[in-house]
Protein backbone atom coordinates (compact mmCIF):
# COMPACT_ATOMS: atom_id res chain seq x y z
CA UNK A 1 0.00 0.00 0.00
CA UNK A 2 1.25 3.38 -0.81
CA UNK A 3 2.57 5.70 2.00
CA UNK A 4 0.29 8.71 1.42
CA UNK A 5 2.99 10.21 4.06
CA UNK A 6 4.52 12.41 1.50
CA UNK A 7 2.15 12.33 -1.56
CA UNK A 8 0.96 15.15 -3.54
CA UNK A 9 -2.10 17.15 -2.51
CA UNK A 10 -4.24 15.54 -5.55
CA UNK A 11 -3.81 12.56 -4.10
CA UNK A 12 -4.50 13.53 -0.24
CA UNK A 13 -7.67 15.16 -1.67
CA UNK A 14 -8.64 12.30 -3.43
CA UNK A 15 -8.02 10.13 -0.35
CA UNK A 16 -10.25 12.78 1.57
CA UNK A 17 -12.83 13.13 -0.55
CA UNK A 18 -13.59 9.42 -1.56
CA UNK A 19 -11.19 7.30 0.53
CA UNK A 20 -9.10 5.60 -2.35
CA UNK A 21 -11.84 5.45 -4.34
CA UNK A 22 -14.82 4.04 -1.94
CA UNK A 23 -17.69 5.73 -1.58
CA UNK A 24 -19.30 6.08 1.91
CA UNK A 25 -22.77 4.12 2.25
CA UNK A 26 -22.56 2.63 -1.19
CA UNK A 27 -19.60 -0.24 -0.78
CA UNK A 28 -19.54 -3.00 1.78
CA UNK A 29 -18.14 -6.04 3.13
CA UNK A 30 -20.48 -9.16 4.24
CA UNK A 31 -18.83 -11.82 6.41
CA UNK A 32 -20.85 -14.43 8.85
CA UNK A 33 -18.73 -14.67 12.25
CA UNK A 34 -19.89 -16.70 15.46
CA UNK A 35 -18.09 -16.04 19.18
CA UNK A 36 -14.78 -18.02 18.80
CA UNK A 37 -15.22 -20.35 22.23
CA UNK A 38 -11.31 -20.17 22.64
CA UNK A 39 -11.25 -16.39 23.18
CA UNK A 40 -14.52 -16.00 24.81
CA UNK A 41 -13.10 -18.54 27.60
CA UNK A 42 -10.06 -16.61 28.01
CA UNK A 43 -12.10 -13.52 28.83
CA UNK A 44 -14.13 -15.24 31.08
CA UNK A 45 -11.11 -16.70 32.77
CA UNK A 46 -9.45 -13.16 32.87
CA UNK A 47 -12.28 -11.72 34.54
CA UNK A 48 -12.94 -14.04 36.80
CA UNK A 49 -9.77 -13.61 38.60
CA UNK A 50 -10.19 -10.19 38.50
CA UNK A 51 -13.22 -10.53 40.36
CA UNK A 52 -12.50 -13.26 42.10
CA UNK A 53 -15.69 -15.08 41.23
CA UNK A 54 -17.12 -17.24 38.32
CA UNK A 55 -18.12 -15.20 35.38
CA UNK A 56 -20.65 -17.15 33.24
CA UNK A 57 -21.74 -13.77 31.05
CA UNK A 58 -23.32 -13.99 27.64
CA UNK A 59 -21.33 -13.49 24.34
CA UNK A 60 -21.14 -9.65 23.59
CA UNK A 61 -20.88 -7.87 20.44
CA UNK A 62 -17.44 -6.18 22.07
CA UNK A 63 -15.83 -9.38 22.44
CA UNK A 64 -16.99 -10.29 19.29
CA UNK A 65 -15.94 -7.38 16.95
CA UNK A 66 -13.43 -5.72 19.61
CA UNK A 67 -11.97 -3.28 17.60
CA UNK A 68 -14.47 -2.36 14.88
CA UNK A 69 -11.81 -1.01 12.20
CA UNK A 70 -9.89 -3.95 12.37
CA UNK A 71 -13.08 -6.13 11.64
CA UNK A 72 -14.09 -3.85 8.52
CA UNK A 73 -10.99 -4.00 7.02
CA UNK A 74 -10.64 -7.67 7.22
CA UNK A 75 -14.46 -7.89 5.94
CA UNK A 76 -12.98 -5.91 2.74
CA UNK A 77 -13.23 -2.57 2.97
CA UNK A 78 -10.02 -0.47 2.18
CA UNK A 79 -7.80 1.08 4.46
CA UNK A 80 -5.25 3.17 2.39
CA UNK A 81 -2.96 3.75 6.09
CA UNK A 82 -1.58 1.15 8.13
CA UNK A 83 -4.56 1.13 11.16
CA UNK A 84 -1.84 2.25 13.45
CA UNK A 85 -1.41 5.74 12.18
CA UNK A 86 -4.75 6.23 13.30
CA UNK A 87 -5.38 8.61 16.06
CA UNK A 88 -7.94 9.45 18.43
CA UNK A 89 -10.05 5.91 17.73
CA UNK A 90 -13.03 5.90 19.09
CA UNK A 91 -15.43 2.84 18.99
CA UNK A 92 -19.14 2.11 20.24
CA UNK A 93 -20.82 -0.96 20.07
CA UNK A 94 -24.57 -0.46 19.96
CA UNK A 95 -26.61 -3.74 21.37
CA UNK A 96 -29.76 -3.61 20.77
CA UNK A 97 -30.59 -7.64 21.31
CA UNK A 98 -28.19 -10.59 23.39
CA UNK A 99 -25.98 -11.79 20.90
CA UNK A 100 -28.20 -14.39 18.99
CA UNK A 101 -27.29 -18.00 18.84
CA UNK A 102 -26.02 -19.11 15.40
CA UNK A 103 -24.28 -17.89 12.46
CA UNK A 104 -23.87 -13.51 12.99
CA UNK A 105 -23.83 -11.90 9.70
CA UNK A 106 -21.91 -8.42 9.77
CA UNK A 107 -22.21 -6.16 7.03
CA UNK A 108 -19.58 -2.82 7.33
CA UNK A 109 -19.33 -0.02 5.28
CA UNK A 110 -17.87 3.24 5.46
CA UNK A 111 -20.31 5.53 6.86
CA UNK A 112 -18.19 9.00 6.32
CA UNK A 113 -15.30 9.94 5.07
CA UNK A 114 -14.38 13.80 6.25
CA UNK A 115 -11.63 16.64 5.99
CA UNK A 116 -10.60 18.91 7.69
CA UNK A 117 -8.04 21.21 8.95
CA UNK A 118 -6.70 21.52 12.40
CA UNK A 119 -5.68 24.12 14.44
CA UNK A 120 -2.32 23.77 13.67
CA UNK A 121 -3.35 23.93 10.01
CA UNK A 122 -2.72 19.87 9.61
CA UNK A 123 -4.52 18.11 7.41
CA UNK A 124 -6.81 15.36 9.40
CA UNK A 125 -8.80 12.79 7.79
CA UNK A 126 -11.89 11.26 9.64
CA UNK A 127 -12.85 7.88 8.86
CA UNK A 128 -16.41 6.26 10.32
CA UNK A 129 -16.64 2.63 9.84
CA UNK A 130 -19.87 1.10 10.87
CA UNK A 131 -20.91 -2.97 10.70
CA UNK A 132 -24.15 -4.13 11.70
CA UNK A 133 -24.79 -7.36 12.88
CA UNK A 134 -27.85 -9.66 11.74
CA UNK A 135 -29.70 -12.32 12.80
CA UNK A 136 -30.43 -15.62 11.00
CA UNK A 137 -33.78 -14.20 10.98
CA UNK A 138 -32.33 -10.63 9.57
CA UNK A 139 -33.19 -8.61 12.33
CA UNK A 140 -30.35 -6.09 13.21
CA UNK A 141 -28.83 -7.15 16.92
CA UNK A 142 -25.89 -4.98 17.13
CA UNK A 143 -23.94 -2.15 15.64
CA UNK A 144 -20.18 -1.77 15.78
CA UNK A 145 -19.29 2.37 15.02
CA UNK A 146 -15.55 3.47 14.90
CA UNK A 147 -13.92 6.77 13.97
CA UNK A 148 -10.31 7.12 13.54
CA UNK A 149 -8.35 10.86 12.11
CA UNK A 150 -5.62 10.52 10.13
CA UNK A 151 -3.33 13.69 10.36
CA UNK A 152 -0.87 14.13 8.11
CA UNK A 153 1.73 17.26 9.13
CA UNK A 154 3.96 16.55 6.29
CA UNK A 155 1.09 18.06 3.35
CA UNK A 156 -0.10 21.02 5.59
CA UNK B 1 -31.97 8.56 42.87
CA UNK B 2 -31.12 5.03 43.96
CA UNK B 3 -32.35 1.96 42.03
CA UNK B 4 -33.04 -1.21 43.40
CA UNK B 5 -29.63 -2.96 42.93
CA UNK B 6 -27.95 -0.59 44.91
CA UNK B 7 -26.36 1.80 42.16
CA UNK B 8 -25.69 5.57 42.81
CA UNK B 9 -23.93 7.99 40.89
CA UNK B 10 -20.36 8.66 42.42
CA UNK B 11 -20.51 4.99 42.85
CA UNK B 12 -16.83 3.35 41.60
CA UNK B 13 -15.54 -0.47 40.73
CA UNK B 14 -12.19 -0.76 40.05
CA UNK B 15 -9.99 -4.03 39.09
CA UNK B 16 -6.55 -4.14 38.10
CA UNK B 17 -5.09 -6.54 35.75
CA UNK B 18 -1.18 -7.61 35.64
CA UNK B 19 -0.48 -7.68 31.59
CA UNK B 20 0.47 -9.25 29.44
CA UNK B 21 2.42 -11.72 30.90
CA UNK B 22 -1.33 -14.04 30.64
CA UNK B 23 -1.92 -17.08 29.03
CA UNK B 24 -5.77 -15.88 28.99
CA UNK B 25 -3.99 -13.14 26.86
CA UNK B 26 -2.27 -15.56 24.16
CA UNK B 27 -5.60 -17.56 23.91
CA UNK B 28 -7.01 -14.35 23.00
CA UNK B 29 -5.02 -13.15 20.53
CA UNK B 30 -4.77 -16.33 18.70
CA UNK B 31 -7.83 -15.89 15.88
CA UNK B 32 -7.88 -12.38 16.05
CA UNK B 33 -8.00 -10.02 13.53
CA UNK B 34 -3.61 -9.65 12.43
CA UNK B 35 -5.08 -6.11 12.02
CA UNK B 36 -6.54 -5.49 15.40
CA UNK B 37 -4.85 -3.95 18.08
CA UNK B 38 -4.42 -7.36 20.78
CA UNK B 39 -3.95 -4.74 24.04
CA UNK B 40 -6.71 -2.79 22.65
CA UNK B 41 -9.10 -5.37 21.96
CA UNK B 42 -8.13 -6.86 24.83
CA UNK B 43 -9.13 -4.17 27.26
CA UNK B 44 -11.93 -3.48 25.44
CA UNK B 45 -13.84 -6.76 25.57
CA UNK B 46 -12.41 -7.31 29.18
CA UNK B 47 -14.02 -4.16 30.36
CA UNK B 48 -16.83 -5.07 28.93
CA UNK B 49 -17.06 -8.01 30.63
CA UNK B 50 -16.20 -6.57 33.96
CA UNK B 51 -19.02 -4.01 33.64
CA UNK B 52 -21.68 -6.39 33.04
CA UNK B 53 -20.74 -7.89 36.42
CA UNK B 54 -20.27 -4.72 38.67
CA UNK B 55 -23.69 -3.70 37.11
CA UNK B 56 -25.66 -6.83 38.06
CA UNK B 57 -27.65 -9.38 36.45
CA UNK B 58 -30.49 -6.75 36.03
CA UNK B 59 -28.80 -4.49 34.02
CA UNK B 60 -28.59 -4.79 30.05
CA UNK B 61 -25.78 -2.64 28.86
CA UNK B 62 -27.35 -1.00 25.62
CA UNK B 63 -23.82 1.18 24.60
CA UNK B 64 -20.42 1.02 25.48
CA UNK B 65 -18.50 3.36 23.96
CA UNK B 66 -14.32 3.52 24.32
CA UNK B 67 -11.55 5.86 23.29
CA UNK B 68 -8.09 5.61 23.01
CA UNK B 69 -6.54 8.80 23.72
CA UNK B 70 -2.80 7.63 22.42
CA UNK B 71 -1.09 4.74 21.11
CA UNK B 72 -1.28 1.61 22.25
CA UNK B 73 0.62 0.83 25.73
CA UNK B 74 2.36 -2.05 26.81
CA UNK B 75 2.19 -2.22 31.10
CA UNK B 76 2.93 -4.65 33.39
CA UNK B 77 -0.55 -3.47 35.07
CA UNK B 78 -3.83 -1.76 34.30
CA UNK B 79 -6.22 -0.22 36.48
CA UNK B 80 -9.78 -1.24 34.95
CA UNK B 81 -12.49 1.10 36.39
CA UNK B 82 -16.37 2.28 35.98
CA UNK B 83 -18.37 5.28 37.99
CA UNK B 84 -21.81 5.76 38.01
CA UNK B 85 -22.15 8.96 36.63
CA UNK B 86 -25.69 9.05 36.54
CA UNK B 87 -29.45 7.60 37.48
CA UNK B 88 -32.42 8.38 35.79
CA UNK B 89 -35.93 7.00 35.53
CA UNK B 90 -37.50 6.17 32.16
CA UNK B 91 -41.28 6.14 31.55
CA UNK B 92 -41.96 2.60 32.08
CA UNK B 93 -40.13 2.42 35.42
CA UNK B 94 -36.74 1.45 34.30
CA UNK B 95 -33.39 2.76 36.03
CA UNK B 96 -31.16 3.97 33.13
CA UNK B 97 -27.42 3.99 34.52
CA UNK B 98 -24.69 5.93 32.64
CA UNK B 99 -21.03 5.09 34.02
CA UNK B 100 -17.72 6.61 32.57
CA UNK B 101 -15.26 3.71 32.05
CA UNK B 102 -11.50 3.95 31.62
CA UNK B 103 -8.09 1.39 31.97
CA UNK B 104 -4.76 3.58 33.67
CA UNK B 105 -1.59 2.54 33.49
CA UNK B 106 0.26 2.29 36.89
CA UNK B 107 1.46 6.22 36.53
CA UNK B 108 -2.45 7.21 35.87
CA UNK B 109 -1.86 7.43 32.21
CA UNK B 110 -5.16 6.86 30.46
CA UNK B 111 -5.03 3.87 28.08
CA UNK B 112 -8.79 3.18 27.38
CA UNK B 113 -11.80 5.94 28.65
CA UNK B 114 -14.96 6.30 27.64
CA UNK B 115 -19.09 5.35 29.09
CA UNK B 116 -21.48 3.40 28.95
CA UNK B 117 -25.43 3.15 29.16
CA UNK B 118 -27.37 0.42 30.49
CA UNK B 119 -30.94 -0.47 31.55
CA UNK B 120 -32.08 -1.71 34.66
CA UNK B 121 -34.87 -4.24 33.70
CA UNK B 122 -37.97 -3.68 35.90
CA UNK B 123 -39.65 -6.78 35.05
CA UNK B 124 -36.90 -8.13 37.42
CA UNK B 125 -38.95 -6.44 40.44
CA UNK B 126 -36.54 -5.33 43.16
CA UNK B 127 -33.59 -7.43 43.99
CA UNK B 128 -31.82 -7.66 47.07
CA UNK B 129 -30.28 -4.61 48.62
CA UNK B 130 -27.15 -4.57 47.54
CA UNK B 131 -26.33 -1.59 48.84
CA UNK B 132 -27.54 -1.49 52.71
CA UNK B 133 -25.72 -4.95 52.76
CA UNK B 134 -22.10 -3.32 51.61
CA UNK B 135 -22.72 -0.68 54.25
CA UNK B 136 -23.86 -3.53 56.70
CA UNK B 137 -20.63 -5.82 56.34
CA UNK B 138 -19.05 -2.66 55.87
CA UNK B 139 -17.04 -3.52 52.72
CA UNK B 140 -13.91 -2.58 52.10
CA UNK B 141 -13.41 -1.66 55.72
CA UNK B 142 -11.64 -3.54 58.28
CA UNK B 143 -14.33 -5.66 59.90
CA UNK B 144 -12.21 -7.45 63.01
CA UNK B 145 -9.04 -8.08 64.28
CA UNK B 146 -9.04 -11.04 66.15
CA UNK B 147 -6.07 -13.28 67.71
CA UNK B 148 -5.32 -16.96 68.05
CA UNK B 149 -2.64 -19.19 69.63
CA UNK B 150 -2.16 -22.31 67.78
CA UNK B 151 -1.44 -24.81 70.71
CA UNK B 152 -0.46 -28.46 69.60
CA UNK B 153 -3.40 -30.02 70.87
CA UNK B 154 -5.72 -27.54 68.71
CA UNK B 155 -3.84 -29.25 65.67
CA UNK B 156 -4.08 -32.65 66.85
CA UNK B 157 -7.90 -32.29 67.48
CA UNK B 158 -8.29 -30.93 64.14
CA UNK B 159 -6.06 -33.55 61.98
CA UNK B 160 -8.19 -36.19 63.81
CA UNK B 161 -10.95 -34.44 62.85
CA UNK B 162 -10.38 -34.64 59.29
CA UNK B 163 -8.46 -37.59 59.46
CA UNK B 164 -5.20 -36.31 58.82
CA UNK B 165 -1.69 -37.65 60.66
CA UNK B 166 -1.54 -36.25 63.81
CA UNK B 167 1.34 -33.62 63.31
CA UNK B 168 3.97 -34.88 65.69
CA UNK B 169 6.59 -31.93 64.03
CA UNK B 170 4.18 -29.41 65.43
CA UNK B 171 3.15 -28.30 61.60
CA UNK B 172 -0.56 -27.79 60.83
CA UNK B 173 -2.09 -29.15 57.90
CA UNK B 174 -2.68 -27.07 54.84
CA UNK B 175 -6.12 -27.06 55.94
CA UNK B 176 -5.86 -25.46 59.20
CA UNK B 177 -5.68 -22.02 57.08
CA UNK B 178 -9.04 -22.20 56.96
CA UNK B 179 -9.93 -22.91 60.53
CA UNK B 180 -8.84 -19.37 61.70
CA UNK B 181 -11.72 -17.48 59.65
CA UNK B 182 -13.24 -15.37 62.34
CA UNK B 183 -16.54 -15.94 60.72
CA UNK B 184 -16.91 -19.86 60.72
CA UNK B 185 -15.71 -19.23 64.56
CA UNK B 186 -18.43 -17.31 64.98
CA UNK B 187 -16.39 -14.61 66.39
CA UNK B 188 -17.48 -11.57 64.15
CA UNK B 189 -21.89 -11.97 63.52
CA UNK B 190 -22.71 -9.11 60.59
CA UNK B 191 -25.17 -11.23 58.69
CA UNK B 192 -27.94 -10.07 61.42
CA UNK B 193 -29.14 -7.57 58.83
CA UNK B 194 -29.79 -10.83 56.90
CA UNK B 195 -32.60 -11.77 58.98
CA UNK B 196 -34.76 -8.96 58.19
CA UNK B 197 -34.91 -9.38 54.55
CA UNK B 198 -38.42 -10.22 53.30
CA UNK B 199 -37.37 -12.76 50.78
CA UNK B 200 -37.83 -16.77 51.49
CA UNK B 201 -34.44 -18.25 51.83
CA UNK B 202 -33.93 -21.21 49.61
CA UNK B 203 -30.46 -22.81 50.59
CA UNK B 204 -26.94 -21.14 51.46
CA UNK B 205 -23.47 -22.58 51.83
CA UNK B 206 -19.94 -22.31 51.28
CA UNK B 207 -19.22 -20.98 47.81
CA UNK B 208 -15.41 -20.74 47.40
CA UNK B 209 -11.59 -20.45 49.60
CA UNK B 210 -8.56 -19.91 48.49
CA UNK B 211 -5.72 -19.18 50.30
CA UNK B 212 -1.93 -17.94 49.31
CA UNK B 213 0.48 -18.79 52.34
CA UNK B 214 4.17 -17.43 53.02
CA UNK B 215 4.80 -20.49 55.74
CA UNK B 216 2.63 -23.27 57.01
CA UNK B 217 0.83 -22.89 60.70
CA UNK B 218 2.75 -24.57 63.63
CA UNK B 219 2.17 -25.14 67.46
CA UNK B 220 3.03 -22.18 69.37
CA UNK B 221 2.18 -19.70 66.86
CA UNK B 222 0.08 -16.36 67.95
CA UNK B 223 -2.04 -15.37 64.72
CA UNK B 224 -3.84 -12.64 64.42
CA UNK B 225 -6.18 -12.38 61.91
CA UNK B 226 -8.32 -9.06 59.93
CA UNK B 227 -10.77 -9.86 58.39
CA UNK B 228 -12.40 -7.02 55.68
CA UNK B 229 -15.59 -8.06 53.63
CA UNK B 230 -14.03 -7.48 49.80
CA UNK B 231 -16.91 -8.09 47.59
CA UNK B 232 -20.86 -8.26 47.86
CA UNK B 233 -22.93 -9.04 44.72
CA UNK B 234 -26.12 -11.30 43.03
CA UNK B 235 -26.10 -13.43 40.04
CA UNK B 236 -29.50 -15.19 38.77
CA UNK B 237 -29.55 -18.93 39.44
CA UNK B 238 -31.35 -22.08 38.82
CA UNK B 239 -33.00 -21.69 42.38
CA UNK B 240 -33.58 -18.08 42.66
CA UNK B 241 -31.12 -14.91 43.38
CA UNK B 242 -28.03 -15.63 45.15
CA UNK B 243 -26.60 -13.60 47.11
CA UNK B 244 -22.72 -13.77 47.32
CA UNK B 245 -20.49 -12.23 50.39
CA UNK B 246 -16.74 -12.52 49.73
CA UNK B 247 -14.23 -11.98 52.61
CA UNK B 248 -10.52 -11.73 53.27
CA UNK B 249 -8.82 -12.81 56.13
CA UNK B 250 -4.74 -11.31 56.53
CA UNK B 251 -3.19 -13.89 58.86
CA UNK B 252 0.26 -12.54 60.53
CA UNK B 253 2.35 -13.99 63.05
CA UNK B 254 3.74 -12.48 66.58
CA UNK B 255 6.40 -10.53 64.74
CA UNK B 256 3.54 -8.82 62.31
CA UNK B 257 4.84 -11.19 59.42
CA UNK B 258 2.27 -12.05 56.69
CA UNK B 259 1.59 -15.94 56.88
CA UNK B 260 -1.33 -16.57 55.04
CA UNK B 261 -3.86 -14.72 53.57
CA UNK B 262 -7.11 -16.61 52.76
CA UNK B 263 -9.74 -15.41 50.62
CA UNK B 264 -13.26 -16.91 51.45
CA UNK B 265 -17.16 -16.33 49.44
CA UNK B 266 -20.47 -17.41 51.33
CA UNK B 267 -23.65 -17.81 49.12
CA UNK B 268 -27.13 -17.59 50.11
CA UNK B 269 -30.14 -18.34 47.76
CA UNK B 270 -33.44 -16.21 47.83
CA UNK B 271 -37.14 -16.59 46.14
CA UNK B 272 -37.73 -13.15 45.05
CA UNK B 273 -41.30 -12.06 44.28
CA UNK B 274 -40.31 -11.74 40.67
CA UNK B 275 -39.26 -15.42 40.73
CA UNK B 276 -42.58 -16.88 41.95
CA UNK B 277 -44.89 -18.82 39.22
Amino acid sequence: MEDIRRVSDRVWRMLAAGYAGVRADEDVAVTVVQPDPRRAKALRSAAAALLGREVDAPHTYVELCPDPIAFAVEAGLPAPWALSDLEAVESTWHELAPVPEGPITSISRIASVAECVAADGARLVRVEYQTRFTSMTGDTVGLAVASGIRRDEAVA
Amino acid sequence: MSVSVGLTPGRTFEATTNFPADDDLCRWADGLSSLASVQGSWHSALLRMLVAAWLGPRARIERFSLRVPGSGLVEASLHLGAEVSEVTTTADGSARVRCGLWARSAGGQVVVEGDCEALIDPAGGPGLPIARLEAALRLGEVAGTFTYRIGLNDLEGFAAAIGAPMPSDGVAPPTYFGALDPVERRDIDLDAFLHDLPFPMTGGGNAFNAVEYERPFRAGDVITVRTRYTDVYEKRGSRGTLLFRVRVNEMRDADGALVATSRCGHVLGYRLPSEDS
